[in-house]
């Protein structure tokens, strides 16, 4: 399918084609000698709020940086399984990781901005360039920034350097670069673990406006947050997916004692 | 304060004043030393005829000189040194960089004067052949040899230059979907680059101050080459005539003043660059190579 | 061209830069070895050199380099360290500060034939010394200065500001606090940085060829006045009689023996560096 360069505006009605889902299968991940995930088997679905949660080195982050093959590079790792993007399979040899990664976009838990200024940072990711015109360049970023909602606070400051904006702006700003690039599935990995109360609020209402037209795999260590956003809920423990289903499942009707511990902020061992 | 205390304090700061006053009592000894070829020369000293028979002392054709085996040395090690030191920093695993660096900082130690043997042994012999020429001893053989010898200088710095970026950066980059080279071009070396022009300009000042290794290759004729961009023609440098006569030269006399002079101007220039590269490091401090 | 195309050539551009860079510098290696290893015996390295370099020996030239760059590192250290505690310690104006180390680390810049012009005037002539080993020795120690000064000074710095006030608790006054807490460590970071100023030194030729050494006839110097015959300024003039086999023959092994000498000091100097580094994060 063609897609405009600018926001889609979603019709009345129709749902939106765009959002992929994500099938995990059987996945084990080794570093080295250690194995770090164990027999994953989750489905992400589209247009929803998909939220890992779980204890500190359970391997959020490395599921989903399994999603979008960002630990190819990594020493020592190695991995087994299927995972599927929109019914594709992206562990095999065949794909082409860059385009795989234009579609399932990622978000780091720390912003991380180019020492570039803000529009050049909407526009980093963006292909060929080159063909467009600085109107139209600048019909991007302003879309970007509007979905991002940080258009009204740096419009009239564009061309200033990124790193001067506040670290909860630089998140959002690291958002809209993801999301110039249109990808299907969009990973945020802790995105509010640096940002203080309010831009994580922020944040939150922005992934409640991106599940209309993105697939979103959302990782966090607050439970709070994961009730308020979630609606898709996996929560991981030492390697594993101990449990997985609807917020209201997870929350109300655990089928795992440790789930229902971790889930109220219990002590508990994993 | 006592004794020991008055005694310390009077060492260290007379060897701080010995040693900071040091260059500046280089300079002043030059200065000094041309002032009478400045004097009774002046803007002649500009001039392209070098003579001391008749007491022409134009020092054009070694400043020609200086540049053109600087350029030629800097346009192959810069494009050749920077892609190496991409493969070493962002292609090599971790672990064999460690050794890879270390050779490199042995390689870049080799003596000059071993650059120039290989010089004449090899590499002169193999440009007469290759390009037909009466000599090998040409000034294109200067660049190359020097090309040789600042490469490892040059792949270790810009290698530091491209691993002091934050992995951050790669990552953000590589999670829009860029390629390798993108990730290269549009993230790591924009932020690499004051480091790695530092890097280049170190390596333009050990070139423009190398002596020995040119001084044995570049064929000693003080004539600037005819068209002035032929450079498979003998060729003579600021440092190669300094090193080729000043033992000649009788002290005191205009002719080897006039020599002083070429060192003054040499040294005028490396300075120059030297202080630019530093300014270009983030901290020059961590960053001063042997 | 499509983006993956470049990608790869750009890739295959890399593995070829780094790939030439190998070659041209094992090349090197390769060359100074395998000559040398030809050159070199036991009767090449403990004789003295007999018709004009061409044939005998290189003992005399050994022992003059060494020489050269003992007593080089003699005047430097303890000039280098005298100056790497002022800064630390006592240079408190930002401003100076910033001057002193323009200064003391603009020499690190001065191209080394300039060292030689300088001592030629300054010493040979002026001074009326003569063509002598140890103006050359003098003249080598200013040229490591700046390496030597900088790595003694960040080995001060590195000394927690607690072991000094607790030495000036117990009552020591500034100067002893100098020479009991500090100047231990001071003395092995100059140290290592003085191998490495040594390992440049041992194979410097444009500084000394004029001021320091004579070619043939020289073993032992008598005097400190005297000249010296040393590694470089051999294989210089073996150079230049680039047509005599043997004579080439001897100057490849006196390469490989100067690079030998060169890679001792410079890995002394590596090793010692590296050690400070871990035990200061420590
Ligand atoms: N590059 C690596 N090499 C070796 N082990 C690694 C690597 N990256 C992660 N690990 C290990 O994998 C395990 C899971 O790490 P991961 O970062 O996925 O945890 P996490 O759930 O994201 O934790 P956190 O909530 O603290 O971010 C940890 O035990 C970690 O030590
Ligand atoms: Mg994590």
């Amino acid at each position: 399918m063609t897609r405009s360069t600018g926001l889609r505006i979603i019709q009345p009605g129709a749902l939106p084609e765009a959002a992929a889902a994500v099938k995990v299968n059987d996945l084990n991940v080794w570093f080295g000698t250690a194995h770090i995930l164990r027999e994953i088997a989750v489905s992400f679905q589209e247009y929803r709020i998909n939220c890992i949660v779980g204890p500190s080195g359970s391997g959020k982050s490395t599921l989903i940086r399994s999603i979008n093959r960002m630990n190819d590079d990594v020493a020592g790792y190695c991995a087994k399984g299927t995972i599927h993007v929109d019914g594709k399979d992206i562990m095999s040899e065949s794909i082409n990781v860059a385009k795989l990664r234009q579609e399932v976009g990622m978000v780091f838990q720390k912003p991380c901005v180019f020492p570039k200024s803000i529009s050049e940072n909407v526009l980093f990711g963006m292909q060929d360039l080159k063909k467009l015109t600085v109107q139209e360049r600048l019909q991007i970023v302003e879309n970007n920034l509007k979905l991002t909602a940080l258009w009204r606070e740096v419009s009239h400051r564009l061309h200033d350097k990124a790193v001067t904006l506040s670290l909860g702006q630089q998140q959002r700003l690291c958002i809209a670069r993801t999301l110039a690039v249109k990808p299907k599935v969009v990973l945020l990995d802790e995105p509010t673990s640096s940002l203080d109360p309010v831009s994580s609020r922020a944040v939150e209402e922005l992934m409640l406006e991106l599940k209309k037209e993105y697939t979103i795999v959302f990782v966090t260590h607050n439970i709070q947050q994961a009730q308020r956003v979630a609606d898709h809920l996996v929560f991981m423990c030492n390697g594993g997916v101990i449990e997985q289903g609807s917020k209201q499942k997870l929350f109300h009707n655990p089928e795992k004692e440790l789930t229902r511990k971790y889930l109220n902020e219990e002590y508990c061992d994993c | 304060m006592s004794a020991s205390s008055r005694i310390g304090k009077g060492y260290v700061v007379g060897s701080t004043f010995l040693s900071a006053a040091m260059i500046l009592v280089i300079i002043l000894f030059l200065l000094m030393n041309s002032w009478d070829a400045i004097r009774q020369t002046g803007l002649q000293l500009f001039t392209s005829e070098w003579n001391p028979a008749q007491d022409k002392f134009g020092i054009l054709p070694m400043i020609c000189g200086s540049v053109a085996i600087t350029a030629i040395a800097i346009a192959i090690a810069l494009p050749l040194g920077i892609a190496t030191a991409i493969f070493t920093s962002e292609v090599l695993p971790a672990g064999l960089r460690l050794y890879v660096k270390s050779l490199l900082e042995l390689l870049a130690g080799i003596p000059s004067i071993i650059y120039g043997l290989i010089g004449v042994v090899f590499l002169s012999v193999w440009v007469e052949q290759a390009f037909d020429l009466q000599s090998g001893r040409t000034v294109f053989t200067g660049g190359l040899l020097l090309a040789v010898m600042v490469l490892p200088t040059i792949v270790t710095l810009s290698d530091d230059a491209l691993h002091h970026v934050p992995q951050k950066y790669r990552e953000a980059a590589k999670s829009l979907g860029f390629y390798n080279y993108e990730v290269i071009r549009n993230a790591v070396l924009p932020i690499a680059k004051p480091d790695i022009i530092g890097a280049a300009l170190l390596g333009l000042g050990r070139v423009l101050g190398e002596t020995m290794a040119v001084m044995l290759v570049v064929g000693s004729i003080d004539r600037i080459p005819e068209p002035f961009y032929n450079v498979f023609v003998p060729g003579q440098t600021l440092t190669s005539k300094l090193g080729r006569e000043i033992a000649e030269t009788a002290f005191g006399s205009l002719h080897f003043s006039a020599m002083i002079f070429m060192g003054l101007i040499l040294l005028v220039f490396v300075l120059l660059v030297t202080t630019i590269s530093l300014t270009y490091f983030y901290n020059p401090e961590d960053r001063l190579y042997e | 061209m499509s983006r993956e195309l470049t990608n790869r050539v750009f890739s295959t551009a890399t593995w070829f830069a780094a790939g030439l860079c190998g070659l041209v510098l094992f090349f090197m290696f390769a060359i100074i070895t395998w000559n040398g290893i030809r050159a070199i015996n036991f009767e090449f390295l403990f004789a003295a050199s007999r018709n004009f370099g061409a044939a005998g020996g290189i003992f005399y030239q050994i022992i003059g380099s060494l020489l050269l760059i003992l007593f080089a590192a003699l005047i430097c250290l303890p000039l280098a360290l005298g100056t790497a505690i002022f800064k630390s310690e006592y240079l408190h104006n930002a401003r100076v500060q910033k001057l002193c180390a323009i200064l003391v680390y603009g020499l690190n810049g001065v191209p080394s034939v300039i060292f030689g012009i300088f001592g030629l005037i300054f010493f040979v002539n002026v001074l009326q010394t003569g063509v002598s080993w140890f103006v050359g020795s003098i003249i080598l120690a200013i040229m490591m200065l700046p390496t030597v000064v900088l790595a003694a000074y960040h080995a001060i710095n590195s000394v927690p500001e607690i072991y000094r006030e607790s030495a000036s608790a117990l009552g020591l006054n500034r100067w002893q606090v100098i020479v009991k807490v500090l100047l231990p460590q001071a003395t092995s970071g100059a140290i290592s940085g003085l191998f490495l100023g040594l390992a440049r030194a041992i194979g410097e030729t444009a500084p000394i060829m004029f001021i320091a050494t004579a070619f043939s006839g020289i073993d032992i110097p008598g005097s400190f006045l005297d000249p010296v015959t040393s590694l470089p300024t051999h294989i210089l003039a073996l150079a230049q009689q680039a047509v005599d086999a043997r004579a080439l023959e001897n100057a490849w092994g006196a390469s490989l023996v100067l690079i030998s000498l060169v890679t001792v000091f410079s890995t002394l100097g590596l090793w010692g560096r590296m050690k400070l580094k871990t035990s200061s994060l420590r």
